[in-house]
């Protein structure tokens, strides 16, 4: 369909838990770029989720776009990794991206696949 | 009172603080981005026993920064070392900072909050916004420079043809020009078609071409007004620095 996305990947060198890997979606017809989701680490606080720092997921939201804010304004807190591989590995699934393996290799190793429940 | 409490207390308690590493406090403040996420501030203390402190981002803002925008030319370097400079920041390896002694913490985390506020805001130099600004500042060009031009905009020079405008029609010593602004190959293949339309009816005028980004235009569209109009300019810098010389040398022939 023609449809352009971007993805981005940044890690600060001084904090490793300081990371984002991020999904735009490029228009065709109009300037400017979308941020559809982006994964982060615990780099601080969000105002949807004061006091604590959390690994958490910003997700792109029609009632964000219609009201002129950042589209990636909601966040979520996430359990889903807890360090950048892990958060690459689980980005990379979420976006479905086509031979991630090969584009990444190695990049789902070490992902103990634990589910909520699983843990004691 | 150690300078975290007393910086605490000017916040008036709406503060906290988290060891990131040990003596690298990360300021937590109701400062948030336009996502949600929280202003990286941080607090290192310097020295043996000093009481200076650096308010740094180790690098934090410049990195989401590059999630849409990269400082990578020239003139975008200087437009982010004129926000540091104006606002008291300095900048080391992607390192925003400002240094000051703990009696003057409480204004310094305002100012760097403020400072590294306005380095995210660099995004908004997008090219696709600046672009979007091309029409309004060549007709601030044209109204606060050409006055003994009486600029008239909006021209039909045609009265039967309204679908052929001119951006702005100047007159002087009885020369008649007309001065179009380009930014996109619409506008180009437009402004070809009237060129040739007004040269077939035999006006008497010059035609003159603004070019947002002259090299962006298809080449075919380039050629194609290239043959139309009388003269280009590349870039509104280029008609900036050039126009006036030109149109002496014009009205004056």
């Amino acid at each position: 369909m023609g449809w352009k996305f971007h993805v981005f990947m940044r890690i600060n060198e001084k904090f490793q838990e300081n990371f984002s890997i991020g999904l735009e979606y490029v228009p065709s017809d109009e300037p400017g770029n979308i941020v559809l989701l982006r994964f982060n680490g615990p780099h601080g606080e969000h105002v949807l989720y004061p006091h604590h720092a959390h690994y958490h997921i910003h997700e792109a939201k029609v009632d964000a776009i219609a009201a002129g804010l950042k589209p990636e304004r909601y966040a979520v807190v996430t359990t889903d990794y807890a360090s950048y591989p892990e958060a690459l590995a689980a980005f990379l699934r979420r976006i479905n991206l086509g031979d991630a393996d090969r584009h990444f290799p190695g990049v789902f190793q070490g992902t103990l696949g634990l589910k909520e429940g699983d843990r004691r | 009172m150690n300078f975290l409490d007393s910086l605490r207390s000017q916040f008036n308690d709406h503060v906290a603080f988290r060891e990131r590493r040990p003596g690298i406090q990360q300021l937590i403040a109701p400062l948030f981005y336009e996502d949600g996420d929280m202003v990286d501030i941080y607090l290192e203390l310097l020295g043996n026993g000093g009481d200076r402190v650096r308010v740094c981002d180790f690098g934090m803002t410049l990195m989401r920064l590059s999630y849409s925008f990269d400082v990578d030319t020239p003139n975008k370097e200087r437009i982010f070392q004129r926000i540091l400079s104006e606002n008291q920041l300095r900048e080391e390896s992607g390192n925003i900072f400002i240094e000051t002694d703990m009696a003057s913490l409480y204004p310094a985390v305002l100012q760097f909050a403020q400072g590294v506020a306005k380095v995210g805001n660099m995004r908004l130099f997008k090219r696709e916004v600046i672009a979007s600004l091309f029409y309004e500042m060549l007709q601030e060009f044209v109204e606060d420079h050409l006055g003994e031009y009486h600029p008239r905009p909006n021209e039909l020079p045609l009265p039967d043809r309204d679908d052929l405008e001119v951006d702005f029609l100047l007159e002087r010593n009885k020369r008649i020009l007309y001065l179009f602004g380009v930014k996109d190959p619409t506008k180009a293949r437009l402004i070809t078609i009237s060129c040739l339309e007004f040269q077939r009816k035999r006006l008497p005028f010059k035609s003159m071409v603004v070019h947002e980004d002259f090299e962006a235009l298809p080449r075919k569209d380039r050629t194609r007004l290239t043959s139309a109009c009388d003269k280009q300019f590349p870039s509104l810098d280029d008609f900036r620095d050039n126009a006036l010389r030109f149109l002496e040398r014009e009205v004056e022939a």
